[in-house]
């Protein structure tokens, strides 16, 4: 057990070094979308034959892709972009975390949430209304068109 | 067998390694190197290695047992010298090109190694990221064999230790290219930054630990293209930083699939121990339906528009036509 104390201590260590580092040269979170068309090409690398048109979250740190086969989703992943179709069977919950933040749940447990928000009402409670209907579909399942 | 003083010094060779971490990150903020780093990447980064040493410590002794019954019925007695060590250290390096490949190809095995290959960054850091459960997939029982030839098993875990140490200035972006006859006989960053690209045409390449001539012998060597940059991570990325779910991920990927209904044994044993990707309805997303289907979009891209059935993307209009043979499959 001693042997294992030493290793770990000196991971601990070099963490915190590098949580300190990283708070200290924190650069300018810059990593958003600027516009649909961002979206859309982000997308597009993800899923290279999905057909679709944007909408963007009011932080620009996500965004819902309506393509020809089914409703997307892209969410930062650090300074990435990570991207998924919405399946029904995959999509357990929607709630409204707060007034203005939309909570997606998922059956998947690599990528168990994401939330989405909107200063917009209107286009939160349209967005809460269609992901309430997709959540409800009963055995609508969905084929990944990812590289295909 | 080797002296303590070697692994002594492999332990501050492995110290002196770590501190490149910090360094890397402060030359990238000041703009001086091209290195990435995010806060909770980095973070649990440090946890999975934490993680791994715990779990590594706590039941490596079942696999040092069967090193050492192996190397009590050895059939040769290999002294320990220059000579032995650099026949021990190629031979580690083949079975660690082996073991690496079953890792990528089979998903039981895949599994565990998943993990190294989870984030989307690629640092220094990312050599933390280590798996939790490699001492129970079973391929580290490949360390065997060379014990049974007769290598002593201080000096196969010491040609195991410097294979690792040598593995990681190779997780970086800040060094471009090595010289020629380095790139083609050594591991490189050029050559992991493929090894850990999810782009369709780097998938499952350049499994080397630190000769490449191994990829070169058997097929898999795949080098950097300068005009398609490395997108790191897997085919299906994760949404989380917690390291219990980074660890664990794809054996619950494995179980729901076991789970599905109506399904054969055989394709059950597809689900465990084909490549990762593997469908029983044949919509595999594996490597080569993944690198078939990106060839075959290259294809079309290529020929002259009017014979190319799908309009180019664009920011206002719909980025591409589906595929043929899945424009009509169920969608959600």
């Amino acid at each position: 057990m001693k042997e294992l104390l030493f290793p770990i201590g000196v991971n601990l260590v070099l963490g915190v070094v590098l949580l300190a580092l990283l708070l200290w040269k924190r650069r300018p979170d810059t990593v958003c979308f600027a516009d649909e068309a961002a979206a859309l090409h982000e997308f597009h690398h993800h899923f290279p034959d999905a057909t679709g048109t944007a909408t963007l979250c009011s932080d620009g740190r996500a965004a819902l892709i309506e393509t020809a086969t089914g409703l997307g989703l892209l969410v930062r992943d650090g300074r990435r972009w990570n991207a998924r179709m919405l399946a029904a069977h995959e999509l357990t919950a929607v709630r409204l975390r707060d007034p203005r933040t939309l909570e997606l749940r998922f059956a998947d447990f690599g990528w168990p949430r994401a939330r989405l928000r909107f200063a917009d009402q209107d286009l939160l409670s349209r967005w809460r209304t269609r992901l309430e209907t997709l959540e409800r579909s009963p055995g609508n399942s969905h084929t990944d068109l990812r590289h295909a | 067998m080797p002296d303590a003083a070697y692994f002594h010094a492999t332990d501050l060779v492995q110290l002196g390694l770590l501190l490149l971490i910090p360094l890397e990150l402060l030359l990238a903020s000041a703009l001086r190197v091209r290195a990435e780093y995010d806060l909770r990447d980095t973070l649990s980064n440090v946890a999975m290695s934490v993680g791994s040493i715990f779990f590594w410590g706590m039941f490596s002794g079942l696999f040092m047992t069967a090193v050492w019954f192996a190397y009590r019925h050895r059939i040769l007695d290999v002294p320990f010298n220059a000579w032995s060590f650099a026949m021990a250290f190629v031979l580690e390096d083949l079975r660690y090109y082996v073991w690496h490949r079953i890792s990528h190809r089979s998903r039981w095995f895949w599994a565990s190694h998943v993990i190294h290959h989870s984030s989307q960054h690629f640092n220094l850091s990312t050599n933390l990221r280590q798996s939790w459960t490699s001492q129970f997939s079973g391929l580290i029982l490949m360390n065997v064999p060379m014990a049974w030839i007769g290598f002593h098993p201080g000096t196969v875990a010491l040609a195991f230790t410097v294979n690792l140490l040598y593995q990681f200035w190779i997780h970086t972006e800040t060094i471009d290219k090595m010289p020629r006859w380095f790139e083609w006989l050594l591991n490189t960053p050029s050559h992991h930054r493929v090894h850990h690209a999810s782009n369709p045409r780097y998938l499952d390449a350049n499994y080397a630990g630190v000769f490449m001539i191994w990829d070169r012998l058997f097929g898999s060597f795949v080098p950097e293209q300068a005009d398609e940059r490395p997108r790191y991570g897997i085919v299906k990325n994760l949404g989380t930083v917690n390291p219990l779910r980074i660890a664990l991920h794809e054996y619950f990927g494995i179980a729901r699939d076991l789970r599905r209904p109506g399904l054969t044994v055989r394709q059950r044993l597809g689900y465990f121990f084909g490549p990762p990707g593997w469908r029983h309805d044949g919509q595999h997303m594996t490597t080569a339906s993944l690198r078939a289907a990106d060839a075959a979009r290259r294809e079309r891209s290529q020929r002259p528009p009017a014979a190319a059935a799908e309009p180019r993307a664009s920011a206002s209009a719909p980025v591409s036509a589906p595929a043929p043979d899945l424009a009509s499959a169920p969608l959600g």
